[in-house]
């Protein structure tokens, strides 16, 4: 729709009259569902009662620091039941789905398909090998397999060495860079912050002269791969997330209606700022509804 | 200081030093996401802590027309984290210009710039006035600083020089035996 979001808070009857027609939610992990080790109070509950009223609940997160197979064991950990690996999309899944695409064409052997440069960790090294690709630096290189592509994620033993290195892969300029996510920075649960993905692409950009392509939200590229598994209904699907330059515009960008939790990284006064800006992207930022935490939308659904 | 343990959750506990005012970004092939981690620290610490970068080159050539990332990829990455702009000491601003002529009598109306990069030493030399001089023998082709003559935008007249030559021993001629 056209009308600009007007940022109201969610409870009573509006709460029914949008969780009513709601198919399904997509929900951003960090920040939402749990913070650090420590599920938000009521979260569980709320995903058990989706089930319940029979809406689907899917979840879509930057964070490239897991595969989908720890991401799920973490879900089960933290006290949620019933999450699957093939209902979690994180950045890290979606950049290997991205670089089986554009490299191997969605198909075929890996052979003549060139290996990709991974700067990140092994949760992101190994959906990368799960896609059916080769990485830089492991194994015996075949003739004709030169690094096609460099995957930027959350690197924690970045270091200049690897900077450099990524550069001279991307001197070739059939190379591809791509990045996991935008996130300067991520919240530590000490109220303290750590470096995200978008410093170290800001890095690598700078040195190559290149632009990455960006899979993580606000970009959209995730929720094709979550349409292309699930066939998911905008219209009829809400976006849940804590952070509005990412999750909220992310939902806009997408066509969904989006809501606003209150227990993670963006507070209620940025996105009063963003909906009194005069600027038409700052309008993007706002969303359609907030709650202090999901656990508030337990009383829209029925018993 | 060495950080304990190996993660970022580790770095974020230790302890940071009462007396830091200033995080400091200059060339450091030992980059690491670790320092990042303290730097930002630092800079959240304190908002009154200053953000300073000693340049912001993004390559340093190598023979062969290979290149290593220069200090400006180092100080967007503190940058991006922080969500904050450095305060560039070098060339193109005029801060290094002002301590040589804080230092020295410099006329800026008899005074030449002589370099090889226009978004650096011809674009400080004519913010300050100088005579700007190009030279060939490093990273600048003449048909960039003809790119810029050409074009309608103001910023980059900014970078043509007022002179240019293949080599800085071309102006031994003028100089009296």
């Amino acid at each position: 729709g056209g009308s600009m979001a007007s940022c109201r808070r969610l409870s009573g009857a509006g709460l029914r009259e949008v969780l009513g027609p709601a198919q399904g939610l997509l929900f951003d992990c960090d920040g939402v569902l749990w913070a650090g080790e420590r599920a938000v109070p009521g979260a569980p509950e709320l995903l058990e009662r989706l089930r319940r009223s029979g809406k689907a609940a899917l979840f879509v997160s930057n964070n490239s620091r897991r595969s989908v197979a720890e991401l799920e064991r973490r879900f089960s950990r933290l006290g949620f039941r019933g999450v699957r690996a093939e209902h979690v999309f994180s950045s890290a899944l979606c950049s290997a789905l991205f670089l089986r695409q554009r490299l191997l064409g969605g198909g075929g052997n890996g052979s003549g398909a060139g290996r990709v440069f991974v700067l990140g960790g092994e949760g992101l090294r190994g959906e990368v090998r799960d896609a059916g690709l080769r990485l830089a630096g492991e194994g015996e290189p075949a003739p004709g397999e030169p690094v096609r592509a460099v995957l930027v994620g959350y690197d924690d033993q970045f270091t200049f060495a690897k900077l450099a290195q990524a550069c001279s892969y991307l001197r070739d300029p059939q190379c591809l860079l791509v990045a996991t996510d935008p996130d300067p920075w991520h919240p530590l649960s000490d109220g303290q912050r750590t470096p995200g993905t978008g410093s170290l692409t800001a890095a690598v950009e700078t040195a190559s002269g290149r632009k990455a392509l960006v899979v993580g939200k606000p970009n959209t590229y995730m929720f094709d791969c979550i349409v292309e598994r699930f066939g998911v209904d905008p219209s009829r699907t809400l976006m849940v997330g804590d952070r509005l330059e990412t999750d909220i515009l992310f939902g806009k960008n997408c066509g969904l209606a989006t809501i606003l939790t209150l227990t993670g990284v963006s507070r209620l006064e940025e996105a009063q700022a963003y909906m009194a800006s005069d600027s038409a992207a700052a309008k993007d930022l706002v969303p359609n509804y907030y709650v202090d935490s999901i656990a508030d939308l337990i009383p829209g659904l029925d018993e | 200081a060495a950080l304990p343990g190996p993660a970022p959750a580790d770095w974020a506990q230790a302890p940071l030093d009462p007396a830091v005012g200033a995080v400091l970004v200059g060339f450091d092939e030992h980059f690491s996401y670790a320092k990042l981690c303290q730097a930002l620290r630092y800079l959240l610490r304190n908002p009154g802590c200053l953000l300073v970068g000693t340049n912001r080159d993004h390559r340093l050539p190598l023979e062969g027309g290979a290149a290593i990332p220069g200090t400006g990829c180092l100080v967007k990455a503190v940058e991006t984290a922080a969500q904050r702009e450095a305060f560039i000491v070098g060339k193109p601003n005029r801060f290094m210009f002002d301590c040589v002529a804080s230092e020295f009598p410099v006329d800026p109306a008899r005074t030449i710039m002589v370099g090889d990069r226009l978004d650096t030493d011809i674009l400080m030399g004519n913010s300050c006035g100088l005579t700007t001089l190009l030279t060939l023998t490093g990273v600048t082709a003449l048909d960039e600083v003809q790119a810029h003559l050409d074009s309608d935008c103001p910023a980059r007249h900014s970078l043509v020089p007022d002179y240019y030559v293949d080599s800085i021993a071309d102006l031994l001629p003028a100089l009296g035996e």
